[in-house]
């Protein structure tokens, strides 16, 4: 649970770090699925429950977000 | 029919107690779907242009009035509208359309400040802000206000001109609106102010230029010019309707559609797991669910609209 708040609290500053600074959009969109995938990693790692199936649910997920970021900052 | 859905959107023994569309193979597809959605989008926006783009009601003397409204409440003097510079930012905003470029300094290496001179602007002080795909003008010099270097320009008690040049056209593959601001001294005007004052002309008399620069020093106050400013409806002239897909907001419908379905499916999948007490290897759901709350969150407050 603390791990989870350490997670939402990263991620929002992040968030507002994407919605104040134009010009990092990009950077930043790749430091949020980063920081999310990094996190699955470390997370599962310390509970001893790591697998293939884990890892790449963390990646598909970080790609997706990371791509819809990325989207969103090369049209706006 | 039923059994299909539950099997997409609900944890069961068909699916190996993971809603098909959480499953990689779904993942997967939903990236290869943006992906592609985002390429279609640009291979019809420079295919066929004019569909793709804003519709906006950005005007000069709005952004003018704005700009003036943001100094008077510092105290600064307001910015007198120098018809040279708004030719100036009109010669600007043309070439970055033609050139298609999206910089202060072209692709061949012209600066802004090749047209200060070529209409006519011989400067002591000279300024420019850029925006692009703004729907209004208040949100364009609300974003300038946002960004230290361009406010830097809008509040600097060193200028004395404004032009300002708004013309829409086809950019980059899609139609919209171009913002260029130009600020400006002349040079005369420290040529009257030494007179006036008598003081030792030590000053430097290299003409200073800024995209975004802290000023430096304090002129006196210019003479009214008559008011000179650009509005072009459009440059293109070939099409002449509005176009009526917003590519900004077609790609955020779309992100937000499988954001929001995405987050549904990991809230029903945690609750069916943890009502049934189902043991199985996954990703945490509370984690799943924090990254895609705040990628809604960032989708439902991103605006359009660039500066530079």
């Amino acid at each position: 649970m603390r791990q989870n708040l350490w997670l939402a609290l990263i991620l929002a500053v992040l968030a507002v770090v994407y919605l104040t600074l134009p010009d990092l959009r990009l950077v930043t969109a790749v430091v949020i699925g980063l920081v999310y995938f990094l996190y699955g990693i470390i997370i599962h790692l310390t509970d001893k429950s790591l697998h293939l199936l884990v890892v790449l649910e963390y990646l598909f997920l970080s790609f997706l977000g990371t791509a819809i970021l990325i989207f969103i900052s090369y049209r706006a | 029919m039923r059994e299909m859905l539950a099997h997409l959107f609900t944890p069961r023994g068909s699916n190996n107690y993971k809603a098909k569309a959480l499953q990689l193979s779904s993942l997967s597809s939903f990236l290869l779907l943006i992906i592609v959605g985002q390429l279609l989008i640009t291979v019809v926006g420079r295919a066929v242009p004019g569909v793709l783009g804003i519709a906006s009601s950005i005007s000069a003397a709005d952004l003018v009035n704005l700009t003036n409204a943001k100094r008077a409440e510092l105290g600064l003097p307001t910015l007198s509208v120098n018809q040279a510079l708004a030719n100036a930012a009109s010669l600007k905003a043309s070439d970055m359309m033609a050139k298609n470029y999206w910089s202060h300094t072209s692709p061949d290496g012209t600066t802004p400040w090749y047209f200060f001179g070529a209409s006519g602007y011989s400067y002591l002080y000279a300024g420019e802000n850029l925006a692009r795909d703004f729907m209004d003008s208040g949100s364009v010099v609300s974003a300038w206000m946002n960004s230290p270097t361009h406010k830097a320009n809008i509040v600097s008690p060193r200028y004395h001109d404004i032009g300002i040049a708004v013309v829409s056209g086809n950019f980059m593959g899609q139609e919209t609106t171009l913002v260029v601001q130009m600020f400006g001294t002349p040079a005369s005007a420290q040529v009257a102010q030494v007179a006036v004052a008598e003081v030792a002309a030590e000053e430097t008399a290299t003409p200073i230029a800024s995209v975004g620069a802290e000023p430096t020093e304090e002129i006196a106050t210019p003479e009214q010019v008559t008011v000179a400013l650009i509005d072009q409806p459009r440059v293109a002239g070939l099409y002449d309707r509005f176009p009526f897909l917003n590519s900004f907001q077609l790609t955020r419908a779309m992100s937000l559609s499988l954001t929001l379905l995405l987050l549904a499916l990991i809230v029903i999948d945690a609750v069916v797991i943890t009502r049934k007490k189902i043991t199985r290897l996954s990703g945490k759901s509370l984690a799943h669910f924090i990254f895609l709350g705040i990628l809604l969150l960032i989708l439902l407050f991103v605006k359009q609209g660039l500066i530079l």
